[in-house]
């Protein structure tokens, strides 16, 4: 939970992947600034457990089903965050899939696909269909990128393409909007202890190994990104924009 | 106002200045005791008096970071009340705009003097307080470091480098408990930029790639917030970063 008590009271936020790990722990950091909160998953159960965790906090929430690989369920979870909420302050674009690991000359074409439709063509979408409402009292936008997103990991060139491109696409939009009051950034988490990565890491136990790759000697948890988000939205980051901040305890570090 | 600092030992280079004074001020504000250093002694004492009128806790050391000893008895004047160093903050900088022939070889040599090597020598006396402490360092770097900038080759080498130096602590110490950042900002409101000294023969046309979509400069409290960030118990994860401060003049 972060130190500091942000106030977004009155303010709207969307969180895609929002139904666990990053984008749960992000909806309840909004949620407990004071924003009302969309929780966007296409996981429709988990959303609701968000949901509940934020009202739990005294917060204000509503589940929105949605994939974000889809033109028409982006659109129509921000037009329900319209009409139940009145306006759209910040987006955290956080939806996101394991890559299948194959060498480019092994990717099946379906896989290239799905993979980019969530992460690239999904974070277009959102940013494509949020920002608009955002222009007329400014806002911020959070993209989730990755340590993928500045170096490469062999066996992965669909995520690694889409969180490359994820970093591109932020750099652009924010020097598009900037001037106009919307600040676009992104992060770039390392190895993240969520319960889907806690189950990887115990059956082929790689915790040691993951470890030794993080320079600060442990994992990160799913607070620590949701902490980095809160700050570039808030007003303290209001020369920050299409920046990607590594969260990741220096295991990039290009 | 949250006390992330609440209890914690800082030493700010360039304590004097905008950005250093603002930094120092806000670290106060959140319960740091906060020993503000500078070249110029009588400009830091004015920053810890503006701290401790306001009722904080702050010190002043007069510190020339290109000399190690000087650099070593401003860290030694910093824990000299408890002890301890939790922060380091290193923001004593300078900077001109000349043509690259007309920079002469001194120029050169004390823009990384300060710049580079001051960050280094700081660092170095510093470390092993901060191993003790599991403390933190913020270095003040530049956009410079990161986009080029026109007629600032020095200036440019020099950030670019406290960038890589800032990078390299944070992969040595990451695992004996020290995290390493460092700020870049674009152009901030302070008398170093007023007294930024510009040649008259200079094209300043050149410096229309890379500019901030935000228009004029930041407030130093800009700056601060960013250190502070870096430096508080939310950015626990955050180390060999250099957060850009630039309005999206280096995206």
């Amino acid at each position: 939970m972060s130190q500091v008590t942000y106030d977004f009271a009155g303010k709207v936020a969307i969180v895609t992947g929002a139904g666990g790990g990053i984008g749960r722990a992000s909806a309840l950091g909004f949620a407990r600034a004071g924003a009302s909160v969309v929780v966007a998953d296409v996981n429709a159960d988990g959303a609701e457990e968000t949901v509940a965790l934020a009202e739990a906090a005294g917060g204000r929430a509503i589940a929105v089903p949605t994939d974000v690989a889809s033109s028409d369920a982006v659109q129509a979870m921000v037009e329900r965050t319209i009409t139940q909420f009145g306006r759209l302050d910040y987006a955290h674009n956080n939806a996101g899939v394991a890559g299948e690991q194959n060498d480019v000359g092994d990717v099946p074409e379906a896989e290239w696909d799905r993979v980019l439709g969530v992460m690239l063509r999904g974070v277009f979408l959102c940013m494509k269909y949020e920002i608009p409402h955002m222009l007329a009292e400014g806002g911020s936008v959070v993209n989730t990128a990755s340590g993928a997103g500045l170096v490469a990991y062999p066996g992965q060139s669909p995520y690694v393409s889409s969180k490359h491109g994820v970093i591109g696409l932020t750099k652009t939009a924010a020097l598009e909007y900037g001037a106009r009051g919307v600040r676009v950034n992104a992060v770039c988490p390392g190895t993240v202890l969520t319960p889907m990565v806690e189950t990887v890491i115990e059956e082929m136990d790689l915790e040691p190994q993951l470890i030794a790759l993080h320079p600060i000697g442990r994992i990160g948890t799913a607070d620590e990104v949701a902490n980095a988000v809160l700050w570039l939205c808030s007003d303290d980051a209001s020369f920050v924009l299409g920046h990607a901040l590594s969260v990741d305890g220096g295991y990039v570090v290009p | 106002m949250t006390a992330r600092f609440a209890g914690r030992t800082t030493l700010v280079t360039g304590a004097g200045g905008g950005i250093g004074g603002a930094c120092a001020r806000l670290l106060a504000q959140e319960g740091a005791v906060v020993a503000c250093a500078d070249l110029d002694a009588a400009a830091a004492a004015r920053t810890a008096d503006a701290i401790t009128g306001a009722g904080g806790a702050a010190t002043a050391v007069g510190c020339d970071v290109t000399d190690p000893d000087s650099c070593g008895d401003a860290v030694a004047h910093a824990v000299s009340g408890g002890g301890r160093l939790d922060l380091l903050v290193n923001v004593a900088g300078v900077g001109s705009l000349r043509p690259t022939g007309e920079v002469t070889l001194n120029e050169w040599n004390r823009t990384l003097a300060v710049n580079l090597t001051g960050t280094f020598l700081m660092c170095q006396e510093a470390l092993p307080l901060l191993v003790e402490s599991s403390g933190s360092i913020v270095n003040v770097a530049s956009v410079a470091g990161v986009r080029a900038v026109p007629y600032n080759a020095a200036y440019c080498a020099s950030k670019g480098g406290v960038i890589m130096l800032t990078k390299s602590l944070a992969v040595e110490f990451g695992r004996r408990g020290v995290r390493v950042n460092c700020v870049c900002p674009s152009s901030v409101a302070t008398d170093f930029l007023r007294n930024f000294e510009l040649s008259d023969t200079i094209d300043l046309s050149l410096f229309a790639r890379g500019s901030s979509v935000i228009e004029g400069a930041m407030d130093p409290a800009v700056v601060a917030a960013a250190i502070a960030y870096l430096a508080s118990d939310d950015a626990t994860m955050i180390t060999g970063t250099a957060l850009m401060l630039d309005g999206g003049a280096s995206a």
